[in-house]
């Protein structure tokens, strides 16, 4: 038999196929049910789909995805045990926008005219989140965000987008006091060029005013080496450099300070210095680093939240980071929705939805509505604190809180 | 000044590692005339293998170099074996479009694969000099990467006296000249090409090897790899092994200074705007021949 072209190829693809539906769905944009097998109690009603869109593979930040990805399955596997959203079983299907905008955008849209969901969870990349907005928009979908922190999320004031976690110039306004606190007057901005990076580097900006000198060095987000954009800022002998990046050089540009010199007090732009390869990464280099985050041994979770992470250490084996926490109210909200609005039409739920109330994993979960802000649609209850870890491999619940002041 | 010289200095020892990635991907191209655009995941396969012989175990970091070489060889070697042998047989109307496909599905393979397998957990190997060097106010780096210049510059020396000195690389430069008259002369093309992919192979898994204490290591970091060896290899002129080390150094020397004197935000962008001008000048890159020749 000739081997032509058009056999190699088939019998690569075949191959291909094969292989990676032994290795599971990571990585694929193909939604997969992840319900589980509890229809037998939950199964009076017709089963409602819950659409988890999350970065699952490169050039996203498929580690936050992983765990998005265990949030929603905890999730899914408790609430239909207990008997599913008022009496619909969940099917949770997964999506993989890669980080990326139009595949993000494309995901969703898929999600909402094949499989049918009621709602979308589990965005991550602001840029993507961003790009989603406009197709719940047409489709009159919920999407919830949680961790996309650009303002224009909810700023937009879409009435189907609904956050519960953080935002940029929330985020800024509250290291302006810090800022003023440690007696910071020249502080270096290394931002990553995304919604994030540069929105956060804006709104920082605002907030400081004239307090404090801000220097913005962009960087391309999936850079790695920023050993010349950080011996640039070293020139400016800066107080303090902000590390502004959800891609690798979160971890690579606090090395790379220390390797080119640079002795002005680093500080993370969000907590990711408390996740698991924070200190397998960077060693040394990672001691005295501050962060700003959400969560501290001061703040009281409710009874929702112990019973959360009760659940999370016993199915995983350690405890849940701040970001899983807001994502489980994000869910937690779309079944308050359902069981008020006793429906699952989307177009009902975005109707509900403003006006629910119910106990979150922190505090209780209301909406602001306030038009023509960031604050619509927006849970406002986020404290948030700033830490510094003062030892290698310290851990979360040891460092040392700087700001607020006990 | 000084942040002139740290600028300079980056971009030099950040192009020679650059150098020793595209020198694999050039090889290849020299000998079996195809665009491999597996080399990547291939690297960061040896990149692992390196990086779990040494890490915890007590092994020195240096001697992940041979470990990667000897992964990544291994799996250039059995992609050739393989996945090529159509393209060996002479049975493909269209062997070029059927290796750049073949190669893709397969990078997209080994990067499903490894994500699922090693996790997206970012990996830091040993260091091979952990002291960042401080040279007065002028120049401050780090130590791993000194060592990682000074290692991928040696191999790629080593690369050239194989190349220019064995019977190997004599075999090899005289399928780059006359594939047929090779051929006929009764040359091993499905064995020499075996090698080559395999060298090629070895090579960018230890170019990222040498990467991987100041950089990580993890699934994707073989697409990084995969593009800056294009730019170099196009700059340099496709199957110019000799003229990777001048595209390398050159495509270093331009990301640094770009990002420092013109705009941070355009790193990755300054070197393709170098090789868009390049081609411009020289369609088939600076040191490329119309007769192709390692």
């Amino acid at each position: 038999m000739k081997f032509s072209m058009r056999h190699g190829f088939a019998v690569t693809l075949l191959i291909g196929a094969f292989i990676l539906a032994a290795c599971g769905s990571s990585g694929s944009s193909t939604g997969t049910s992840s319900g589980s097998s509890t229809s037998a109690e939950a199964g009076a009603k017709d089963p409602v789909t819950f659409a988890l869109v999350t970065p699952l593979s490169e050039p996203g930040d498929y580690r936050s995805g992983e765990l998005i990805q265990k949030v929603g399955e905890l999730w899914t596997k408790q609430t239909n045990a207990a008997g599913g959203v008022d009496g619909h079983k969940v099917n949770l299907k997964f999506y993989d926008d890669q980080g990326k905008p139009a595949v993000g955008a494309s995901d969703v849209e898929r999600a909402i005219t094949q499989d049918k969901a009621s709602g979308i969870f589990g965005v991550w990349h602001s840029s993507v989140t961003v790009a989603q907005m406009n197709v719940v928009h047409r489709y009159n979908v919920p999407l919830f965000a949680f961790y996309s922190w650009a303002d224009q999320v909810t700023g937009d004031n879409l009435p189907q987008v609904f956050r519960i976690g953080p935002y940029n110039s929330q985020i800024a306004a509250n290291f302006a006091p810090f800022i003023k606190q440690q007696g910071y007057k020249k502080v270096a901005v290394l931002a990553e060029d995304t919604d994030y990076g540069i929105g956060f580097a804006e709104a920082l900006k605002k907030a400081v005013g004239t307090e404090a000198t801000i220097d913005v060095t962009q960087f391309p987000a999936q850079s790695e080496d920023v050993t010349a954009q950080l011996s640039k800022i070293k020139t400016q002998n800066p107080d303090a450099v902000i590390i502004a990046t959800v891609y690798a050089a979160s971890n690579l540009a606090v090395r790379q300070a220390k390797e080119v010199g640079l002795d002005a007090q680093l500080i993370a732009g969000w907590d990711y210095p408390t996740s698991a390869d924070f200190w397998k990464t960077v060693g040394k280099a990672g001691v005295d680093i501050i962060y700003p985050t959400f969560y501290d041994k001061s703040l009281a979770l409710t009874p929702t939240g112990q019973d959360f992470a009760k659940a999370y250490e016993a199915a995983y084996g350690s405890n849940p980071v701040i970001m899983q926490y807001f994502l489980w109210d994000t869910l937690n909200a779309q079944k308050t929705a359902i069981e008020k609005a006793k429906s699952t039409d989307p177009a009902e739920l975005v109707k509900t939805l403003p006006s629910i109330e119910f106990e979150g994993t922190t505090g209780k979960i209301t909406f602001a509505n306030e038009k023509g802000t960031p604050a619509f649609n927006q849970w406002m209850g986020v404290k948030q604190f700033f830490m510094q870890l003062t030892a290698e491999g310290q851990s979360g619940e040891d460092a040392t809180l700087l700001f607020p002041k006990q | 000044m000084h942040l002139l010289v740290q600028t300079i200095v980056l971009g030099l020892l950040t192009g020679g590692i650059y150098a020793l990635i595209a020198a694999g991907l050039s090889l290849v191209f020299g000998v079996l005339r195809v665009v491999n655009f597996a080399h990547g995941a291939m690297a960061m396969l040896g990149a692992f293998a390196a990086y779990f012989a040494t890490a915890n175990t007590g092994v020195p970091a240096l001697l992940g170099i041979p470990v990667a070489i000897l992964a990544g060889g291994a799996v250039g070697y059995a992609t050739n074996a393989l996945l090529l042998r159509p393209v060996h047989q002479g049975k493909l109307q269209h062997p070029g479009e059927y290796v750049v496909i073949a190669t893709f599905v397969l990078m997209q393979l080994i990067l499903g694969a490894a994500i699922v397998g090693f996790g997206g957990t970012y990996r830091h190997s040993a260091g091979f000099w952990d002291s960042n060097l401080h040279i007065s106010d002028w120049v401050a780096v780090s130590g791993n990467r000194v060592v990682a210049f000074v290692a991928a510059i040696g191999l790629l020396a080593g690369l050239l006296w194989v190349v220019y000195h064995t019977d190997l690389g004599r075999a090899w430069r005289a399928l780059t000249q006359n594939r047929l008259g090779a051929q006929v002369s009764g040359l091993d093309v499905g064995r020499l090409s075996g090698y080559a992919f395999a060298a090629g192979a070895g090579l960018a898994a230890a170019g990222l090897t040498l990467m991987t204490p100041l950089f990580f290591v993890y699934p994707g970091s073989g697409s990084i790899v995969l593009m800056k060896g294009f730019v170099v290899v196009i700059v340099a002129g496709l199957g110019s092994i000799g003229g990777v080390l001048i595209g390398g150094l050159a495509l270093g020397l331009v990301e640094a200074l770009g990002t420092t004197y013109i705009s941070s935000a355009y790193t990755d962008a300054y070197g393709f705007l170098i090789m868009i001008a390049i081609m411009m000048i020289y369609p088939l890159g600076i040191f490329g021949r119309s007769t192709r020749a390692l």
